[in-house]
């Protein structure tokens, strides 16, 4: 038993603030690992990870969502998915690792991000405010992902919901995100 | 009595009272109401004086193109200059203050410069302030500062907000006025995605201000209850009050959308808000301007344009005077006329050049056909006319229509060249607009309303057509077809009396004709001599009379004489906007370090790196001077052991079969062989030879390296491994991905480092030297579990690790290392101490890795690799890079230890003249060694590596330091690094 202990925490402390028709609130209680897919290997990867867990590798710019909806791939490049996922350990790489089966290269990237969600009915209207990329419904449907920079930070923006987006930032930049999201509400609503 | 002319009817809500002040007087007007149409219902017709003559001046338009009622609004910190009136939406207490005028506006001191005009013509600064040459700085430039300039800045930082912000559609179209609304309504009932932006905040555009029905509505109500379908409709934003200011690259418009009167009330909305809108299809839809015509003395306030008359007749119920004229060459001067009859005024006089029937009858009118106006009287309100006939005619308003220039500006913003369309003696949009604009309306040329109505109608449905849309079933709106004839005529003789063409700048015919006369013969030329076409309007209602002129006066067509390029802004866009939010503390994003929390609770004193804040040093109670803290912080760490944040380095996660074979082909050095479990110094070079970029990467097991970079590199570095993953050697099964955010990485140096970790790394991971000897790496826990990577690597010089753990357990580890660390009386070290260390180990870091230095000028070349091909191989054997008398890096110590020795100071001969001649190289990074009592530094001297011994002199000339310093080894400290190994 060692003498010291180490206590975790959040990128943003689990910030949460509601306004009126929009919630922006740190999500805390997901992972983030990346899937290496090598070139001769893809296929069997497909496979594995489509026998283990019933998914697909997703389109460019797409999520495909586990149905208790615990696990969501990301694909952002051509050679790599990003498992979304709910989990809280610090071992989520070889978590996954052993869930996909699959012969891929992980990554441990929970910890790279910080990840806000911003929801509620008025959500497209503060983040049109940031994002450069058209988030109508009909255009960025509901799983789409994408990669953008919002207020010179380098993003990445998913709809996990009919009018919920979680924003993904590298950790240092969190607060200056959350700031960000913040003056949004306040110049808009 | 308030509001004398005001009259009943119009677009304004009677039921809301505004207040608001002109030059310090209490005025009152109505919702609805622009500034300049309240300022005009108070019978305010002087409202500033002109720019270079402080000529009085009136109200000219009722549009964006207004020329002189530019106001200073607001006072204090949010006092805004030249604010066009006849744009600001009136809002309670708006504070209104004429410009440019020194004294009261009604007795101009500077007036005076209106009885030199005849010193003062077209180019009069080049020809007059030549001599003599020293005037120029310390008299004249100083002088006419002083004079020129419109309106004057608060001073004070601009106390409003702005925001930006990113909007999307299929369609854009740009102007809500009759063609515009018709687009809009058959490009929505396609289905297709539209915005419709305008710049006033009344959609309707001339609708709102002509008595034209539409659809059997007055053209007003056809207007709003447009705007009411639009608004239903799920797939149209409608942004009034928004205008769109420039087109660019890629279907991208840029937009500012208005806020003021909203920002008034609420201080913390923006002001403005600067949109991006990225569209598929763009119809420009944005009406046309009217001109004036070029006569003696027609600057006088009264002197309006005949369509802004009508504007504040029909829609803010304002009759401008009381003894009203027109003077016309188009039909659609006399409808100013016809509405001042419908409205129950006598119009005085209608003046048309054109020798033709009159158009229309008007009762009680005098009719002077086939005349021209050729001066006019009254110094600070116009009293009468006189006419080409020889008559005079008593009048307080003259409208005046010279007729109407397309506003085809945003066509030109990619280059297009507007061509002359005779018919309505006008320019028209050529035939290459910016990709995916077309045009409709009047904008177009099309000049008669039915006709625009279709073919704004018609574009709607196409485009929506062609982007994939089903057509509009809906048939336009139909309203009686008025034709548009016109004459051009663009000035009448003036003789000694001034006509002026750009009222804002006071630009004059004689002006003009004198350019030309000079051998400005292009437009282009004659804008910059003459001034003509700048400034706020930028010469919306001169620029085509100018060109008119210009082509009389040098005998050419319209055509052969062109316009100047139309670029962005099409209106004035505030600074502020630009900059939206990104102000202060937001100009740019901050990134903390992990340990930033516990540091400010230390007092830490923060630098920024890039966009990091680091650390830079730990002030403890009593150290005033901050050497005094560094040099602490490198006496602890070199006896006992010290902790330094080292998170901001590059990480880069690398996986694959292919690692080694990459890596190996990346760095300079040979990284095939890297035992698992080990580290290694790597030098990077460009494909030129120049070092670009150096650190460790440790082996963590066969297909897992882990990179570091410099703080500054590690983008860069991440990116150029991409490239020669992707571009070079695509074929390798490499996979990287940067980790530097997912660890929290912490040096721990010192004597005492060993001991520091051993009481927080698990028992059963062994970090004895025997069993992780200096330059070993592994994956270990800590604190009963955590993952964490260690490295036994060092930058200080001593014994020393990094040991990494996930960034959720930062924070904690440096309060769980400081505790621990407490019997070892352990301190945390900012980057002036490291940086100290490290020069005293002769490390290069970033002012040594210049882009001009190769590995062997570093004194690396011993590393190079013989055996084998990587990237800067080639080009580093070229004969330059080898040669002995490069800047080669060394050491630098003061002979004598008591004197200063600065980074930056240039390396001279000891009785040589500081000369760039003499000049052998500079000092590149220098501190005060605490351990060795002295000044020392590393610096690029010429055959530096065989000069060591040598006695030379360090030259600041900006510092005012000389020193005699001797040329020596960089590495001050241990050199042959016993400590690391201990």
């Amino acid at each position: 038993m060692s003498d010291y202990e180490l206590i975790k925490e959040s990128p943003l402390g689990g910030a949460e603030h509601e306004f009126d028709g929009v919630t922006v609130a740190e999500v805390t209680d997901q992972s983030l690992v990346m899937v290496a897919l090598p070139k001769d290997r893809a296929e069997d990867i497909e496979s594995a990870i489509a026998e283990s867990c019933g998914l697909s590798i997703p389109a460019m710019g797409q999520s495909t969502r586990s149905t208790d909806a615990s696990l969501t791939l990301w694909r952002l490049q051509k050679n790599q998915v990003l498992a979304y996922f709910s989990y809280e350990g610090d071992d989520a790489e070889a978590n996954l690792a052993e869930r996909f089966n699959a012969p891929a290269y992980y990554t441990d990237q929970s910890d790279t991000w910080g990840m806000i969600r911003v929801s509620g009915e008025r959500s497209r209207d503060v983040l049109e405010r940031i994002c450069p990329i058209d988030l109508d419904p009909n255009v960025f449907t509901l799983g789409s992902v994408s990669r953008t920079v919002m207020e010179h930070i380098g993003t990445i923006i998913f709809r996990d919901g009919d009018d919920s987006y979680v924003l993904l930032t590298m950790r240092s930049f969190s607060r200056s995100m959350l700031h960000a999201i913040e003056v949004s509400v306040k110049n808009v609503l | 009595m308030s509001q004398i002319n005001r009259i009943d009817g119009g677009l304004i809500d009677r039921e809301k009272v505004l207040n608001f002040t002109f030059n310090g007087q209490i005025l009152k007007g109505y919702e609805g109401d622009t500034l300049a149409s309240a300022l005009l219902a108070n019978n305010k017709h002087l409202i500033g004086r002109s720019f270079k003559y402080h000529r009085p001046r009136g109200i000219v338009t009722a549009g964006s193109e207004e020329p002189n009622a530019i106001m200073e609004i607001g006072n204090g910190a949010y006092k805004e200059p030249n604010t066009r009136a006849t744009v600001t939406q009136l809002y309670n207490g708006l504070e209104a203050n004429s410009q440019n005028h020194r004294g009261p506006l009604s007795f101009d001191f500077m007036a005076i410069t209106d009885f030199l005009s005849p010193l003062l013509g077209a180019g009069f600064y080049y020809k007059t302030f030549m001599w003599p040459k020293a005037f120029w700085e310390k008299f004249y430039e100083p002088a006419i500062r002083k004079s020129a300039g419109l309106g004057t800045l608060s001073t004070e930082t601009d106390p409003d907000t702005y925001d930006k912000g990113f909007r999307h559609c299929d369609i854009l179209i740009i102007g809500a006025g009759a063609s515009g609304l018709s687009a809009a309504l058959s490009a929505a009932e396609s289905g297709a995605k539209i915005i419709l932006a305008d710049e006033d905040f009344l959609m309707g555009g001339r609708l709102n201000s002509e008595t034209n029905e539409i659809d059997g509505l007055a053209g007003s109500e056809w207007a709003k209850k447009t705007v009411a379908k639009l608004s239903a409709m799920e797939n149209v934003t409608l942004m009034s009050d928004t205008t769109v200011f420039g087109a660019y690259d890629h279907g991208i418009y840029g937009a500012i959308e208005n806020r003021a009167s909203e920002a008034r009330e609420d201080n913390d909305k923006p002001r403005q808000v600067n949109w991006r809108i990225y569209t598929k299809r763009t119809i420009l839809c944005a009406g046309a301007t009217e001109r004036l015509i070029a006569f003696g003395n027609n600057d006088r306030p009264g002197i309006m344009l005949a369509s802004a008359v009508r504007a504040y007749l029909n829609r803010f119920s304002v009759v401008p005077g009381q003894r009203i004229s027109v003077y016309t060459n188009n039909d659609d001067g006399w409808k100013t006329a016809k509405d001042l009859n419908a409205k129950g005024f006598r119009v005085v006089a209608v003046i048309d050049s054109r020798s033709i029937s009159p158009v229309m009858r008007v009762p009680g009118a005098e009719i002077c056909m086939g005349t021209d106006v050729i001066d006019t009287k009254g110094r600070r309100a116009l009293k009468s006319i006189q006419l080409s006939n020889g008559k005079t005619i008593e009048t307080d308003t003259l409208a005046v229509s010279g007729g109407w220039n397309p506003n085809l500006h945003f066509t030109c913003h990619h280059r297009g060249i507007p061509k002359w369309n005779e018919e309505i003696a006008s320019f028209v949009p050529d035939s290459a607009p910016p990709v995916g604009m077309s045009v409709a309306g009047r904008a177009k040329g099309t000049m008669v309303l039915a006709d625009a109505i279709i073919e704004g109608h018609n574009q709607g449905s196409s485009v929506a057509l062609e982007l994939g849309y089903k057509a509009s079933e809906s048939k336009p709106a139909t309203t009686s077809v008025v034709a548009y004839n016109i004459s051009a005529h663009w000035g009448v003789p003036s003789g000694k009396n001034r006509a002026w063409v750009d009222f804002q700048n006071d630009v004059t015919v004689k002006d003009i004709k004198l350019a030309n006369q000079e051998g400005f013969k292009s437009v282009e030329h004659v804008k910059r001599y003459t001034t003509l076409g700048m400034a706020t309007d930028q010469g919306k209602t001169a620029n085509v009379l100018a060109i008119g002129i210009m082509a009389e006066s040098m005998g050419q067509t319209m055509e052969d004489t062109g316009t100047t390029i139309f670029r962005p802004p099409y209106v004035p866009v505030a600074i502020g906007a630009f900059a939206g939010r990104r102000r202060g503390m937001e100009f740019y994003p901050t990134r903390y370090t992990p340990s930033h929390d516990w540091s400010a609770e230390q007092n830490a004193v923060f630098v920024e790196v890039g966009m990091w804040y680091r650390s830079q040093w730990f002030p403890l109670p009593g150290e005033t001077h901050w050497r005094q803290s560094v040099d602490r912080e490198v006496r602890q760490t070199r006896s006992s052991v010290g902790i330094c944040d080292v998170t901001t380095l590059g990480k880069i996660d690398i996986k694959g079969e292919d690692v080694s074979e990459f890596l190996n082909k990346v760095y300079a050095n040979a990284f095939a062989k890297v035992p698992v479990g080990k580290t290694r110094y790597g030098l990077m070079l460009r494909e030129d030879g120049i070092a670009m970029d150096d650190g460790t990467t440790a082996r963590l097991s066969e297909n897992h390296f882990v990179m570091t970079t410099t703080t500054a590199n590690a983008v860069s570095v991440y990116r150029h491994l991409q490239f020669c993953h992707q571009c070079l050697w695509p074929d390798l099964d490499v996979h990287m991905i940067s980790v530097t955010e997912q660890y929290a990485q912490y040096a721990v140096a010192g004597p005492n480092s060993r001991k520091l970790l051993e009481k927080i790394v698990d028992p059963e991971c062994d970090i004895s030297n025997e069993a992780f000897p200096y330059m070993a790496a592994g994956e270990i826990t800590v604190c009963g579990g955590v993952p964490a990577r260690l490295f036994r690597i060092s930058f200080s010089g001593e014994l020393a690790y990094e040991i990494a753990v996930p960034t959720r357990y930062g924070d904690s580890l440096m309060r769980v290392l400081m505790e621990a660390g407490e019997e070892f009386s352990v301190i945390p070290y900012g980057t002036e101490a490291l940086g100290v260390m490290r020069i005293e180990k002769g490390h290069a870091a970033g002012p040594e890795l210049n882009g001009q230095t190769s590995a062997y000028d570093l004194g690396m070349g011993g590393m190079i690799s013989g055996k084998k091909d990587f990237i800067g191989y080639t080009l580093g054997l070229r004969e330059e890079l080898q040669r002995d008398d490069r800047m080669q890096m060394v050491g630098f110590k003061p002979v004598n230890p008591n004197d200063l020795l600065l980074a930056g100071s240039h390396l001279l001969g000891l009785r040589d003249k500081a000369t760039t001649e003499n000049d052998q190289g500079w000092i590149s990074s220098c501190i005060y060694s605490p351990i060795l009592g002295h000044y020392i530094g590393i610096g690029f001297i010429k055959s530096g590596h065989s000069r060591k011994g040598e006695n030379v002199r360090a030259v600041d000339l900006v510092r005012g330091n000389d020193v005699e310093v001797e040329i020596c080894s960089p590495h001050f400290f241990d050199p042959e690094g016993e400590r690391l190994r201990v």
